[in-house]
């Protein structure tokens, strides 16, 4: 089973100014309560085909989408693909969001269900400001199950 | 299309439903509704469109092929001064269109982009791309700021160029008043901010019977501005309806207005006179909307303006709409009509002889900034105008003792205050004392106002000044209300074709349809893709026209409006609007009644 995610850089001057760098790490919470991060993964170049679920990643979100990637004046975009165990029960993806316009950094945390037919479901997103907290929802996955 | 044809629902059967069977329904065919890939669209992204000597690339976006609806990749580039739009279909070709008639109003316009915070709420999931899963989607960057709802398709006039109303589609769309509550229920739902402006359209919506009540219920379900866009005729002949529309709560009309002379505005020349004379008595303001094709009505635009400010007791605003060339048309003849906001913008300053000139104008997003103070001053969310930079652009002009126009920049320093208020607001964010803040605007307003250059009647007592601080700092907004009724809004809103379609405005736009189907559809989707859209969802919730007429026991054609040109003509008030315009005794009424009829509209 696999888990996909983005790489991110993208600066956009038109319609509005963006310059965005999003950086995912991916915990993967197994059935006998251990949580893991996943550093294993195959990283390829994304391309149109891929759109959607790049839409589906950031477009509500980080608020932006594979149309701000086309309208882009600099864009990398790298697809990661993470092997899961075979005994995972939920993923935990964390983004971490740096926004060099305005010298921001946040997190978006969302939690996945792995279904049994091996579908993912988003159970939450949550949006942090700091490590800390993003952290301890990673840990209250334990107690969740 | 496939997909829709596979829903089929019996409308005649929910002519007594109640709002929770609409909501059922609309639960239930939403998704079939929504186009599908191979069934409905084709993508073709593997095309860049190429920029050629001479041309320089601003930026890529992606549009649809006019002729099949493929998603495209498409370049907006510079070419002489003007900027352009082109992409390529792999089985349609080349498609070349003007974007935006000035690059540097482009670049000075696209420095005032402000972004919503997208909405929260959406009716649809993320099935597919932009602009084939409109609903909202959660892609969509900007909340409701006018939310549209189509009354019904019957309609009085046969224009020559509409394909939308009852008799051309083939069915009536009429919703129930159940039905619509349902809609404009699901509409407030929308988060963070819900919509509180309403725009009752059709069709001609003053045809239903039933229009005050629709306007009552528009308000019960908390909608605080209600317009109705109507082409006004009805008003003509009965002021009681224009004075119960006002008892009901409606705000203002948008009534079509193309031109002051009967060749430029065939379509109700002659009874708008008559109308602003009912809307007086009834207390009901107006907003005029020319729409503007190039070589048809576009030398008339000054006087469009004029004959707002002379008119400005119930004119509220002009608000000017460049084409959209919709169905198929010609290069040639894009060429012929095609106008946009620029060469708009450009036609009035040399028109008025640069007494409104193209700078006095600023693009819709750029009054982000008052929204973003007011936010981060009450910390509650605030309606932000957050469409693209190049959809729309407005400006205020006010009418001094001496009858002379003055636009709001000439007196105001627009740009400096604007910029400001995004300073202070990005401080208020940061967390500073708020009261800190208020001190440095309050010391600071005078500033950005010269008390010399504005008109006469606000000079008295720095009136500009106090108006500026009762709205920010004491958030009194009925010293709004005063400012309007002394001056004219002229807005522009070029909504957009497959010609010259853009998705980045698409995920911007901030004027949506709420669908039968309780889905939220942007302007530019609905109407521009109809097929996908508009037509396949009012059809399926359509009742075919000899039904509807064995129902209502009337007949759909005897509807048609007919002019009697003599009388109107011959009456005080036509006189009295248009001699500053035309040489009304010059005009015969032979010539009057075959440009009526020319355009479609039968006339004696």
């Amino acid at each position: 089973m696999e888990f996909l995610t983005f790489k991110v850089e993208i600066e956009e001057k038109i319609p509005k100014k963006i310059k965005v760098e999003i950086t995912p790490i991916v915990y993967a919470l197994l059935k006998n309560g251990e949580i893991i991060k996943l550093t294993t993964c195959i990283v390829e170049d994304f391309d149109h085909s891929h759109a959607l679920d790049f839409d589906l990643k950031f477009s509500d979100s980080v608020l932006i989408s594979y149309s701000d990637l086309v309208s882009s004046s600099y864009s990398r975009v790298k697809i990661l693909k993470y092997s899961l165990p075979r005994n995972v029960l939920k993923i935990a993806e964390i983004l971490e969001i740096k926004n060099l316009i305005s010298d921001s950094l946040y997190y978006v945390v969302n939690i996945y269900k792995v279904k049994e037919e091996k579908m993912f479901v988003k159970e939450k997103t949550v949006k942090t400001k700091s490590i800390d907290e993003t952290i301890n929802i990673v840990n209250n996955l334990c107690a969740s199950i | 299309m496939a997909a829709a044809k596979e829903i089929s629902i019996n409308y005649r059967e929910l002519l007594n439903a109640d709002i929770e069977a609409f909501e059922k329904l609309g639960k239930e065919v939403r998704h079939q509704l929504l186009p599908k890939l191979h069934e409905d669209y084709e993508l073709a992204l593997e095309i860049e469109p190429k920029v050629r000597k001479g041309e320089r690339e601003i930026v890529r976006t992606l549009s649809l092929c006019p002729s099949c609806l493929r998603l495209l990749k498409a370049v907006i580039f510079e070419r002489e001064k003007k900027v352009w739009i082109r992409k390529e279909c792999p089985v349609h070709g080349e498609i070349e269109e003007i974007y935006w008639g000035d690059y540097d109003l482009y670049m000075r316009f696209k420095e005032w982009q402000f972004d919503g915070k997208g909405v929260k709420n959406t009716n649809v999931p993320l099935l597919t791309l932009c602009p084939y899963n409109c609903g909202l989607c959660p892609r969509h960057k900007s909340h409701t700021a006018l939310l549209n709802l189509v009354a019904t398709n019957r309609c009085d006039l046969s224009c020559w160029y509409c394909f939308f109303f009852a008799a051309r589609a083939g069915y009536v769309y009429e919703p129930t008043l159940n039905h619509i509550r349902y809609m404009l229920r699901e509409a407030r739902k929308l988060a963070p901010v819900p919509p509180k402006a309403l725009q009752i359209t059709g069709g001609e919506p003053l045809l239903r019977d039933d229009i005050i009540e629709l306007v009552k219920i528009a308000k019960e379900e908390g909608f605080t501005h209600v317009q109705v866009n109507t082409t006004g005729i009805r008003l003509a002949y009965d002021g009681e309806l224009a004075k119960k529309l006002r008892q009901a709560g409606t705000n203002v009309l948008f009534m079509s207005f193309d031109g002051v002379t009967p060749h430029t505005n065939p379509k109700n020349h002659w009874e708008i006179p008559y109308a602003l004379d009912n809307l007086r008595q009834a207390h009901l303001g107006v907003v005029l909307v020319p729409t503007i094709i190039r070589n048809v009505n576009d030398h008339e635009l000054w006087d469009i303006i004029r004959f707002g400010v002379m008119n400005m007791d119930i004119v509220r605003g002009v608000n000017f709409q460049p084409v959209s060339l919709t169905g198929r048309v010609s290069k040639a003849e894009r060429s012929r009509l095609r106008i946009t906001i620029p060469d708009t913008l450009a036609l009035i300053e040399k028109q008025s002889n640069g007494i409104i000139s193209r700078y006095d104008w600023y693009p819709v997003p750029s009054v982000a900034p008052v929204s973003h103070f007011i936010e981060a001053l009450t910390g509650k969310y605030q309606l932000t105008l957050t469409t693209h930079f190049a959809c729309g652009a407005a400006t205020y002009v006010f009418k001094d003792e001496n009858g002379e126009v003055i636009p709001i920049t000439r007196f105001v320093n627009v740009e400096e205050f604007l910029k400001y208020l995004e300073e202070k607001a990005e401080e208020l964010e940061r967390g500073k004392n708020k009261y800190l803040v208020m001190l440095d605007f309050f010391i600071k307003l005078r500033k950005f106002v010269d008390s010399k250059n504005a008109p006469k009647s606000l000079k008295k007592g720095k009136e500009i000044v106090k108006m500026l601080y009762q709205i920010f700092v004491r958030h009194d907004y009925s010293s709004l209300g005063k400012f309007h009724y002394k001056t004219l809004f002229i807005g522009m809103m070029h909504f957009q074709d497959l010609y010259n379609h853009d998705v980045a405005r698409v995920q911007r736009c901030d004027i949506h349809y709420v669908s039968p189907d309780g889905r939220l559809i942007p302007f530019c989707s609905f109407n521009v893709i109809p097929v996908l859209y508009r037509d396949r969802v009012q059809k399926l919730y359509g009742i075919p026209i000899k039904v509807w007429e064995e129902i209502k026991g009337v007949s759909l054609a005897r509807q048609k409006y007919k002019r009697n040109i003599t009388t109107l003509v011959k009456g005080e008030p036509y006189r009295r609007h248009y001699r500053e315009f035309i040489d009304v005794d010059n005009i015969s009424i032979e010539e009057h009644i075959k440009i009526s009829l020319k355009f479609g509209i039968p006339a004696e």
